[in-house]
């Protein structure tokens, strides 16, 4: 024999738990969550590679403010995980600085083109059409890159871009936490994460 | 399959990357619309489109609304349906490239925040509390066990799911039998059409339709009543048009002037609760003027001159006294038939749900077989199921009181023997409780618990103050559903389970055609299908269920049950469904019953005269109008499916009250004006809908909205005597205007639907 009852706990339903979803709200909220515990954060990451190819994705779209914050959280969790590696931090730091240029270059690009409100859509659908496997005619499609007056060095710079991550994207696979921290202390994974941190470094520094 | 929503930085990152790629779909009108040529512009959509499309998961399956037996593929993120498009037509028999309002959209409630995930307990407070698989199975079990031990398997009862596959209602059936001791499992089907089984069991030996779906093409003529089709059954509703439109002819018998009537060369509007007085009269009528096929009935039919006899007292002011229908419209009605070489008939619950359903249903086979109008092309008797799977899981895999598996009779020893043997167990030789009986069974103290699976009994039985009370003083409850439902709110524990996207099996539809159901979604959360829960309750009981898969349980099944014997997922899946009788793997199946002999001892049709019994509820000064029950076309049943579906909501959100405008005047109620309704059990308040479309003396109310439940108003004790179906469609009611509040479901902006929408 049973009273009626009605209030079901949410965790028992398919109730998604009530947090911001978009802004710097939602990082906010992802911290608070975490309590600053990021290497808890991390665990939820899935892939590095996830994780870059979508701070470029929120940087072109975000404005000034949260340009800042998901640079600082990204760096935050970038030393995290180089917290827990076992070794190597001063080589990591070493090879910062290395490729970081190149990256500046390309990043300056990619703010002109923020600037003039074109960088949206196109770094969009350039995302979408890499992923499609399309590459190779996203390329033939310089005409529409010249239609709308991006210059040559911003072909380039994308172009440059795109190649890193379609190599990126064959050759990687799924990757867990473990697995992860792992690969943080191969050569390889050391010099992209110092590769990624020089990025974030150079957006800082054209933000300031 | 993918899409999983992830938590924390990467949830954040993911929704940044949806956001994103909803970017590129506006990449067109907001970048490019000027500057690039339009092939290249087409190219980037289809390659965009292409990709999307690459992402999502597609795949075949059986609609799970209503029994029609829509096919379709469905696109899905593994998290909820994005569309679904027609499959191959091989693969969707019944309805090539249809599909109604709710097979096409109304799918939100796979994904909805209400879905339970996890299994709920009641806490120390009596609240619901989240539990794990282990916790709340061994509650389960101990409370079924101790019921079992003190007062013995039979008190308890089980109500099978017709929305479940015909893998899992074997299993039921099966559990309470060979696990709980009991007879006492039913479904739904009582409360629709099991005066249909009964009636056409007793006559012509299956209680099934006789029809394939490609007789309405076949037809001359199709005499349908008690059926909205077009809201009830959309797609065999566009058959029927078709038909029309074709040049057929078609006759409705309908209380209310539904969509279909529109379509008919003959319309009769007829009063609730007779129907059997006004089938007996045209059937009087065809036999007084030698129009009825006497070659048919000597070489293939017994008890005509009963019959003859019993139809003698239907004359015509005899019958325009209680249904009425004129003389006229009798006549015109019998001679459509009599013209027609192929007539079908076809009906719905306005047959069934009577305390004289079972007479109701007879007395149409009585005339479709002096008519000779079947088992040939084009002919036949066609119920249309409601439950997407209520032929299959309600009636042929047996989780009935009466009958195992293809309805071999519980009674019958030798049934009884090969099932004992089968499941090593006894079985009782009496049948068990029907679930209208279950609810008055319980408040004499001769049940004890319920395990109640995919079934909301608190708004769909008759008489729902009494369903209430019989629910909160169960002993043991256990609920097994989607969502926490109106009748889950009473157990002890719930068991969250998976809706027919999520699981792999078959349903058998209208026309006994046996359809693959395959899984689209995952599973939310810790949810499971019912035969996996099921299975793990049987083993902590003492048994060794050990099943793989589904396929395994219907190899078992279909070597048990005779008219399944032949139907495997693997010719299901390679022949696009297979209809039964299908005795072995070599037999094709059979697309129409009673080719050659009807499914009785001697092969041929009992004729059963159908003497006149007046409906338990009849109007008085007190009650003097008629209210019948039914379904609105954007709604389902008691809703769980259809309204987490915010555009269908928009349609249709509330119940209403169909009101003639000459009794809303003489009440001084005007349409959309809230309207209090009472009958002898209760009241509700809905909104009034003022339409030509209903007689005089009656009134219909839909029954979707636990807000203002209908069945406050039905009868929980006035059944058909053979089958025990509710008397839905006649309780008497009287109504009154409501001064400056709104119907009992609250307020809302919508206007109510109209029902022929």
């Amino acid at each position: 024999m049973a009273k009626p009852a009605r209030a079901v706990p949410d965790e028992a339903t398919n109730r998604e738990p009530e947090r911001p979803e978009e802004g710097r709200e939602a990082i906010d909220a992802v911290i608070d969550e975490y309590g600053g515990d990021y290497a808890d954060a991390i665990e939820h990451t899935e892939e590095l590679e996830n994780l870059v190819e979508t701070a470029v994705l929120v940087v072109a779209s975000a404005d000034d403010d949260e340009v800042e914050q998901v640079t600082q959280t990204v760096v935050t969790l970038v030393k995290a995980a180089d917290g827990i590696s076992s070794e190597g931090t001063v080589e990591l730091a070493e090879r910062l600085g290395e490729n970081a240029d190149e990256f500046v270059d390309l990043l300056d690009t990619v703010m002109e083109m923020q600037e003039t409100g074109q960088l949206d859509d196109l770094l969009d659908t350039v995302m979408e059409m890499q992923e499609s496997g399309q590459l190779e005619d996203l390329l033939e499609l310089a005409g529409t890159l010249s239609a709308l007056e991006i210059d040559e060095d911003a072909v380039d710079g994308i172009n440059s871009l795109l190649a890193a991550t379609s190599d990126a994207t064959h050759d990687s696979e799924p990757v867990g936490m473990f697995g992860a921290l792992r690969a943080l202390s191969t050569r390889d994974a050391k010099a992209g994460l110092g590769y990624l941190v020089a990025i974030l470094k150079g957006l800082g520094r054209r933000l300031r | 399959m993918s899409g999983e929503r992830k938590e924390g930085v990467a949830g954040f990152m993911q929704q940044a990357k949806a956001q994103a790629k909803r970017n590129v779909e506006h990449f067109a009108e907001g970048v490019a619309a000027d500057s690039m040529p339009e092939g290249k512009l087409f190219d980037i959509a289809t390659q965009v489109s292409n990709h999307r499309l690459g992402e999502l998961t597609v795949d075949d399956t059986t609609c799970g609304y209503c029994a029609v037996g829509c096919r379709f593929d469905v696109y899905t993120d593994g998290d909820e349906v994005l569309a679904t498009r027609a499959t191959s037509p091989e693969q969707s028999p019944v309805n090539d490239m249809s599909t109604c309002v709710k097979g096409k959209f109304s799918y939100n409630f796979a994904d909805h925040e209400d879905r339970l995930t996890s299994p709920l307990v009641r806490d120390e407070n009596g609240e619901w509390r989240e539990a794990s698989w282990d916790e709340a199975l061994t509650r389960t079990v101990e409370g079924f066990q101790s019921i079992i031990d003190e007062y013995g398997g039979e008190k308890m009862s089980v109500i099978a799911s017709s929305k479940a596959t015909n893998e899992e209602n074997y299993l039921m059936g099966k559990f309470a039998r060979q696990v709980l001791g009991t007879n006492t499992v039913d479904n739904c089907n009582r409360l629709c059409h099991s005066s249909t089984v009964a009636g056409l069991a007793k006559t012509y030996g299956f209680g099934a339709a006789s029809i394939s779906v490609h007789d309405f093409e076949e037809a001359d003529c199709i005499f349908l009543t008690g059926s909205n089709t077009t809201e009830a059954h959309p797609v065999l509703g566009t058959r029927v048009k078709q038909h029309v439109k074709d040049g057929g002819d078609l006759v409705v018998f309908d209380p209310r002037e539904i969509q279909i009537a529109e379509y008919a060369d003959q319309y009769t509007q007829i009063k609730p609760g007779h129907d059997r007085a006004w089938v007996n009269g045209i059937t009087r009528y065809l036999i007084e003027n030698d129009l009825y096929d006497e070659e048919f009935v000597e070489e293939r039919t017994t008890g005509f001159e009963d019959v003859k006899e019993a139809v003698a007292d239907f004359t015509p002011e005899r019958v325009e006294e209680l249904t009425g229908a004129s003389e006229e419209e009798i006549a015109s009605a019998a001679e459509y038939i009599a013209d027609a070489d192929r007539c079908l008939f076809g009906w719905t619950l306005g047959i069934t749900e009577h305390s004289r359903g079972t007479d109701n249903v007879t007395a149409l086979a009585n005339l479709a077989a002096i008519t000779g109008n079947v088992g040939k092309p084009g002919t036949g008797v066609s119920p249309f199921r409601g439950q997407n799977n209520v032929q299959g899981g309600g009636g042929d895999m047996g989780p009935l009181p009466d009958n195992f598996p293809g309805y071999q009779s519980v009674a019958d020893d030798e049934n009884r023997e090969k099932f004992e043997e089968a499941w090593d167990c006894d079985i009782a030789g009496e049948r068990g409780y029907y679930t209208t009986e279950m609810f008055n069974a319980f408040s004499e103290g001769e049940l004890k618990g319920m395990y109640c699976i995919g079934e909301n009994p608190s708004l769909s039985e008759p008489g729902k103050k009494h369903a209430d009370e019989v629910l909160e003083e169960m002993e043991f409850l256990v609920v097994q559903d989607l969502f926490l439902n109106e009748t889950a709110k009473y157990a002890d524990v719930v068991l969250p389970a998976v809706s027919f996207l999520e699981k792999e099996g078959t349903f058998t539809n209208t026309d006994r055609r046996v359809q693959k159901v395959n899984p689209v979604l995952e599973p939310k959360g810790d949810a499971k299908a019912d035969w996996e829960i099921l299975q793990s309750l049987a083993n902590r009981m003492g048994r060794e269920w050990e099943y793989e898969n589904t396929n395994e349980i219907m190899e078992e099944m279909r070597a048990l049950t005779p008219i399944y014997g032949g139907i495997s997922h693997e010719r299901v899946e390679e022949e696009g469904g297979v209809q039964w009788p299908c005795p072995d793997l070599d037999h094709p199946g059979t697309v129409r019953l009673y080719e050659d002999e009807f499914n009785t001892e001697d092969g041929k049709a009992n004729l059963l005269p159908v003497e006149y019994k007046p409906p338990m509820s009849q109007p008085s000064d007190e009650f003097p109008l008629t209210l019948t029950t039914g379904r609105v076309l954007y709604q389902y049943h008691t809703g769980t499916m259809t309204h987490p579906e915010e555009g269908i909501m928009k349609y249709n959100d509330r119940d209403f009250v169909e009101l003639n405008p000459e009794t809303a005047a003489s009440y001084g109620i005007e349409d959309g004006d809230p309207v209090r309704m009472e009958s002898d059990k209760g009241e509700i308040v809905v909104t009034a809908q003022v339409t030509e479309r209903i007689g005089a003396d009656t009134v219909f109310a839909p029954i979707h909205f636990a807000e203002t439940a209908v069945n406050t108003l039905t009868d929980s004790e006035r059944l058909d005597p053979e089958a025990k179906t509710p008397e839905f469609k006649v309780t008497a009611v009287r109504i009154s205007p409501v001064e400056g509040t709104d119907s009992t479901g609250g307020p809302s902006s919508v206007e109510p639907a109209r029902g022929d929408d």
